[in-house]
Parts: structure tokens; sequence; C-alpha cells
């Protein structure tokens, strides 16, 4: 069973490479200086081609002869073989320079319709003729042979460009093998599996394939280790592991091997020519070093994480030390005055001490919990209990429990009549409500303005806190959700802990809402806002409490 | 004659806080610490009321209230962690008679005692009249009032109230309260008790938005709230 799925966005995508065919091989057996492979086949186009040109070139010479004369028929030949030389290359137009040194003889030589030549000029004029033919040949195709190299390396190096471009753009390691793998099946006609040692052991696996395929018998494992741990490549046809299936190469970079690329060609097909195998060699450097880069790039991005992780760590101990030692001081403050100065107070005195008590228990019990519903967010132990509520019994509960939090404040509720039956986990909104409300009574002094106000919104119902406070910094409107904002905030330091908005928001978005900050345009103050999209059942609901 | 209440708790900070607290309004106070002992108590003092923690060290509090309603119709108050909606309702629909969440203040425990106490002795007669507010409403005569305006209800809504008031100051839960008012096979329904609610909070609460009457346990259920004369009467 193959480990991997197969991921058909990559493979849907136009290929960045069309297969090498025939032709470009040759060109880049030219361009590489190798010589026609072994295996190439005897192609006859060429030099039918050739035969052609020079029968017409012999039709041509033939009228010529008949209206003007004999003495530039021999350079409508060398046309056809010129022709021949650009068009096929050496070969063809050197067998073009013998039919056209056989056809003049035969035709146009007196004594016609044989190969003998009267005429000793005749004979010295047609051997100069074909030396001259057989250079002109070959310089031509000397050029044309520049040229195609020059138009194969092009292509070679845009290929490998493209390639290199597509690797860099790509950001996962996964993605990255799956395209090296598809790519370097898809130019080489191969199959193509990639190895790279797993992160705990070191132990060499198959980590992607193409064709999708994580099989690999014993010699051809045992070949996959010997390229792992020697750095050099071995299987089919090599010197070492000839009974493998596959060829392997290390995936090398200047710092190290990386991983193993191995290949195998069905067998109908001949094994990789010197040219392939140098394409083979310049797509694994490329796929070594992309694969080296995202790996990098990893690494940084878990090392960012360990430091972010440390600083929310500093602000957490921060903030505990701060926030559970300030109501523990006043607790324990209140309490042993109580007991060792009781005499000296009056009943007004006690009564304030014993508030104080009171208040500061509190605070520290909604620290507790702060703490335990930001434990229980980011520990993933939330577990929706998702039912449709009457949004307005939710936002009744809040404010009955925000109702000391609140004291201060003249509260204004807006609830419009039409709101719909929500889906949401009424716990969590109750909660995310209340520290809105709790966070609006933190920062809008005493005596103002705090309002709660809900509407349909399209597709979703919008809950807003509004306040009278100072607002909130413009550019700072996303980061009142981050975890310890507001420890962040030194100069503006209130009682709280830092966490209420980010709780707020993981159970808005636990629930698919979202919450937004902004602040009020006609005046000082901030609005948060959360959107809870409509169930689809919401009209249903409606009908009943209708016929009820 | 002094009330007996027998408090259930494996914290001894809890337990004493406890004792002193509901001695000092004139209670006689047993302690126990945990299922086993209270079981035992049970027998042995023959408490008017158990005040039971959920969390004891040898079995589930949920345990505790199976058993002890198997010998006993004794009123049970039951003290859990915040954030435990579930235990709570199980613990209710056991037949604990209310909860209190930890922490919580002597007020509100004094609250439940003693609404839990009142169904207790009356749990035979209904309280004919409950007036609450601007709130007033007559079982017998099947009228309600609000600021001395007839309200007309529709025979599932008072039968509704009238469930919330026969159980005024209690915690009711939703199948409680939708098997008592739509019977037993439309327990689950719970979203024919919230729609009806809704209208009741309507023709009934000054103000729908933030009732002042029937209080939303979230989670758990409803609760109809006493007066605040006779809160404070009774010494809460």
């Amino acid at each position: 069973m193959a480990k991997w799925a197969r991921r058909d966005p990559v493979f849907n995508a136009p290929p960045l490479f069309r297969k090498l065919d025939q032709d470009d091989r040759q060109r880049l057996a030219l361009f590489l200086g190798t010589g026609p492979g072994l295996g190439d086949a005897f192609r006859p186009l060429p030099y039918l081609g050739s035969a052609v040109a020079v029968a017409l070139a012999l039709g041509c010479g033939l009228l010529i002869e008949r209206y003007i004369g004999l003495q530039s028929v021999l350079l409508v030949f060398l046309m056809a073989i010129l022709a021949s030389a650009i068009a096929w290359g050496l070969l063809p137009s050197l067998l073009a320079c013998i039919l056209s040194v056989l056809g003049f003889n035969f035709f146009l030589l007196p004594p016609l319709y044989t190969l003998t030549i009267a005429d000793p000029e005749n004979a010295v004029a047609l051997f100069f003729f074909f030396v001259v033919a057989v250079i002109v040949s070959n310089l031509t195709a000397a050029t044309r042979t520049q040229i195609v190299v020059a138009r194969a390396r092009a292509r070679t190096n845009a290929a490998l460009y493209a390639f290199s471009r597509k690797l860099a753009g790509i950001g996962s390691v996964d993605d990255l093998l799956w395209a090296i793998a598809y790519q370097v099946s898809s130019m080489l006609s191969v199959a193509t599996i990639l190895l790279m040692p797993d992160k705990d052991g070191g132990e060499l696996q198959p980590v992607c394939g193409y064709p999708p395929d994580d099989r690999l018998d014993p010699a051809d494992m045992a070949a996959a280790r010997r390229v792992w741990d020697q750095n050099v490549s071995a299987g089919r046809g090599g010197v070492a592991e000839p009974a493998a299936k596959r060829l392997f190469l290390p995936l090398r970079t200047g710092t190290g091997t990386v991983g193993v690329i191995g290949i195998e060609r069905d067998r109908s097909l001949a094994s990789l020519t010197l040219d392939e195998r140098r394409l083979l060699d310049a797509l694994a450097d490329q796929a070594a070093v992309a694969i080296e880069r995202v790996a990098l790039a990893g690494t940084l991005a878990e090392a960012r994480l360990a430091a972010e992780t440390e600083r929310l760590r500093a602000a957490l101990l921060t903030s505990i030390s701060h926030d559970l030692r300030t109501p523990l001081a006043s607790i324990i403050g209140t309490v042993s005055s109580l007991r060792d100065f009781s005499r000296s107070y009056d009943a007004g005195q006690r009564d304030e001490l014993l508030a104080t008590l009171q208040e500061e228990a509190e605070r520290l019990n909604r620290f507790v919990g702060n703490l335990l519903d930001m434990t229980r967010l980011e520990s993933g132990a939330i577990e929706l209990r998702t039912e449709l509520f009457d949004i307005a019994e939710i936002v009744g509960a809040a404010l009955h429990r925000a109702s000391d939090v609140l004291m201060q404040h003249r509260l204004e509720v807006d609830l419009a009549p039409d709101l719909p039956m929500l889906r949401v986990d009424a716990l969590l909104l109750e909660q995310a409500l209340f520290n809105l409300l709790d966070n609006a009574a933190k920062y809008a002094p005493a005596g103002s303005r705090i309002g709660l106000r809900a509407r349909r919104d399209g597709a979703m119902v919008a809950i807003a806190v509004w306040d009278e406070g100072p607002g909130i910094p413009t550019g700072e409107l996303e980061l009142v959700f981050d975890k310890f904002y507001r420890v962040q905030a030194q100069d503006r330091r209130r009682a709280g802990t830092g966490l209420g908005l980010a709780i707020c928001r993981g159970f808005v978005e636990a629930q698919g809402g979202w919450i937004e900050a902004a602040n009020r345009t006609e005046r000082s103050g901030a609005i948060l806002t959360i959107r809870l999209p409509l169930p689809d059942a919401a009209v249903a609901v409606a009908a009943i409490a209708v016929s009820g | 004659m002094s009330t007996t209440i027998l408090v259930v708790d494996d914290e001894p900070p809890i337990r004493r806080f406890l004792r002193t607290s509901l001695t000092a309004v004139g209670n006689r106070v047993v302690t126990a610490d945990d299922g086993a002992g209270a079981l035992a108590a049970l027998a042995t003092e023959k408490p008017d009321l158990i005040v039971l923690d959920l969390g004891l060290p040898d079995k589930s509090g949920l345990d505790v209230i199976r058993e002890v309603r198997r010998r006993s119709a004794v009123p049970i108050i039951v003290l859990s962690a915040r954030s435990d909606e579930r235990a709570k309702v199980e613990a209710l629909d056991l037949g604990a008679d209310d909860y209190v969440t930890k922490p919580f203040g002597m007020p509100e425990l004094m609250a439940r005692l003693r609404a839990a106490l009142r169904h207790a002795f009356q749990a035979k007669g209904e309280l004919p009249l409950f007036v609450s507010g601007d709130l007033n409403v007559d079982l017998v005569r099947r009228q309600v009032q609000r600021a001395g305006q007839e309200v007309h209800l529709s025979p599932k809504e008072f039968e509704l109230l009238r469930h919330l008031v026969t159980h005024a100051g209690k915690v009711l839960t939703h199948r409680q309260l939708l098997r008592g008012v739509w019977g037993p096979a439309q327990a689950d329904e719970v979203q024919y008790l919230r729609v009806f609610v809704r209208g009741l909070r309507q023709k009934l609460e000054p103000d729908p938005t933030r009732p002042t009457h029937i209080l939303t346990e979230l989670g758990v259920g409803y609760r109809l709230q006493l007066p605040p004369e006779q809160r404070a009467a009774e010494g809460v």
C-alpha cells in the first residue's frame, strides 16, 4: 500500500516540461559532445530528403542546360547540398554530394546516361566540385550543430531554472518531495522514489514516490543505504549492488547529504544515456538544495515559535505573580488586621475592610477562572455543546452575573425584538459576553454608560458591547485579542488578567463566529462586536414560538 | 427545634467554615469527610438537610445521592465546581434539590437551604399565593397580575408558571420542567421550554432582557426568584 495519497492538484497542473523526445535527446547529445547514443535508431527521412533535393536540382539543371548551357548547372546542385546540410546535418548532405556528382555525370555530362566522362576538363571540374561540396557540407553542418547546441543549452537551462524557481516557491517538505519526484519522473521517463532519514532514529525511509509506490525490495533498500552511508551512487548497472532494480543517487548539498533519490526505467526503454545522467545529476543537485532550504526554514520557524512561547511564558509569570499576589496581599493584610486590631475599628471601618476582602477574593476567583478557561482553550479541551438558544436569554444571564462588576456604570441594553435563535454553546457565549462587559467596566470611567446591543446583520447576529472610555489606540485594535496584551501596555495598567479578550475570541471562534474591536466614531469609546452565524433551523423554531 | 444539617466535604477548611457559619445562625451541624461517613451519619443523625460536595475521595457524590434517595427524601444541596454543568444536571435529576457553585458566598447558600427546607416542610400543601415585586400569582384562582394589571397566560404558560411557583427559589432542570408541564414523552424538547420561557418573560418581566423573576441557570434550568422582602425576612 502506498503510504502517501495521490495529490492531484500537483499533477493536474500542466507539466512544466514536456518529456524529452528523441529529437531533444539527440540535440542534447550533440550539446554534451557525446555523439549519438548506441541505442539511437537510424532515421531514413533526412536521407530521403537529401535525395529529393538532389532530384529537384537535377530537374532544374536539365532545364538550364537545355536553354542556357552547362556552366551554371553545378551551382544548382551546390544549393541542394547546402539545403541538406542546413536542414539535416552532415551525413545527409554528404549523401547529397555523392548523388549530385553521380546525377550530374549520368544525366548531363556527355556521353549521356553513362558514368564515363569524355572530356577530361569536365572530369577535373566535377572532381573539384565534389571537393568543394564536401567542404561546404562540413562547414554548414558544423554551423548548424552549433545552433542546435545553443538552442538545446537554452532549453535545458530554462527547464532547470523553471524547476528551481518552482521548488523555491514551495514551503513544505512534503509538497517539495512531490514536485521533485514528479518532475524527475516526467523529464526522464522514469519511476522515481525519494528516501530521507526519519526524524527520530535517522533510519532511511521512502518518503515519496512517483508514480506513488513505497515498496522497496531488500536489494534496492541495501543499495539506497549504501548510497546514504557512502555518499556515492549505486544500484542498477553500477559497480555496487548490481542486483538492485533502481539506480540510486545521493541528494547532496554543500553541507551534507539530505536524502537519496532512486529511479527505475521500464525494461523496454534503454538505460539512461550519459546526457540523461547529467541532467539527472543537475536535477538532484537542485532538489537537494531545495530540501535543505525548506528544512532550514522549518528549523527557523521552530526557533521562532520557541522564542514566542518563551515570551508568553514570561508574560504569564509576570501576570500570575501580579494578578495572584495583589488580591492575596490585600486579603492577607485585611484578615490579619481584622484579627489583630479588631477592637480599634468601628463598625463602619470593619465593614469597609470586609467589603475589600470579598472584592479581592472575587477578583482572585475571576482570575483563576480566566486561567482555567485559557488552559482549556489552549489544550483543546473545549467540548462544544451547541443548542438552539434565545440570545436574549444568554445576554440576560451574562448581565445578571456582571451586575456587581457593572455597579459603577449606567447600563443600556438594546436587543432587537426579532432576534432569531442561534446554535451556540450557551456557557461559552455567556462567558464571552461577561468578559466583554467586565472589560468595558475596567476601562470606562465610573458613572459613564456601557451598552449592549444585539442586531440581526444579514446572515449573522451581531452583539456589540460599547463604552465611553478612552477607546483603543489605532493600530492596536487587533492586538487587544492577544494574550497578555495588557501586560505590554505598561502605561495604562488596569486590574485585570490580560486574558479576558483572548478567551472571548477563543470561545466565539470555537462556535464559528468572530469578534472585532473598533473605536466609536462620534465620541471616544470602544465597541467590541461578536458576530455569530444564523443556523438553518432558526426559521423553524421561530414558527414554533408563534404557534405556541 | 433546631435544624440538623449534615455537611459532607473532604476539605477541612470548607467543613470548618460551613460548621461555624451554619451553627452561628442556629443550626446543629454534623460533618462527614467521605461518602461512607455521609451514609452512616444519615442513619445515626437523621439530618433535616444534607450539603454534599460532588468530589468525594471514596465514591462519586452522584452515587451518594442515589443511595440517600433510596432511603430518605431529605433535601440535598450539592456543592460543585464551575463549568461542570453536566454533573449539576445529573445530580438534580437524581434527586438533589439544588446546587451552589464553588466558590460561593454564605447568602447564596442560605437562600438555597431555606428554599429547599421550606419546600420539604410544605411538600404537600402548595403555596396558594406568590407575590414578588409587582408580580402576583394566585394558583387557586389561576390569576396572574403584573403591576395590578391582569395578565393573560395560555394554559401551558400557566402550567409552567405554576411549576416554578410551587418550587419558588429552587432550581428546576429542563427535564424536570418538561416532564412536569408537557409529560415524560417531551422530556428532551428543550426548544419548547425556551420558547415558552421567552413568552412568559415578555408577559411577566418589567424588562425581559434583564429578567428579575425567572432566572436562567445556563446549562441547567430555570429558577423563580423569591421576592426580595422574603429573602431579607429570612435573614439571608
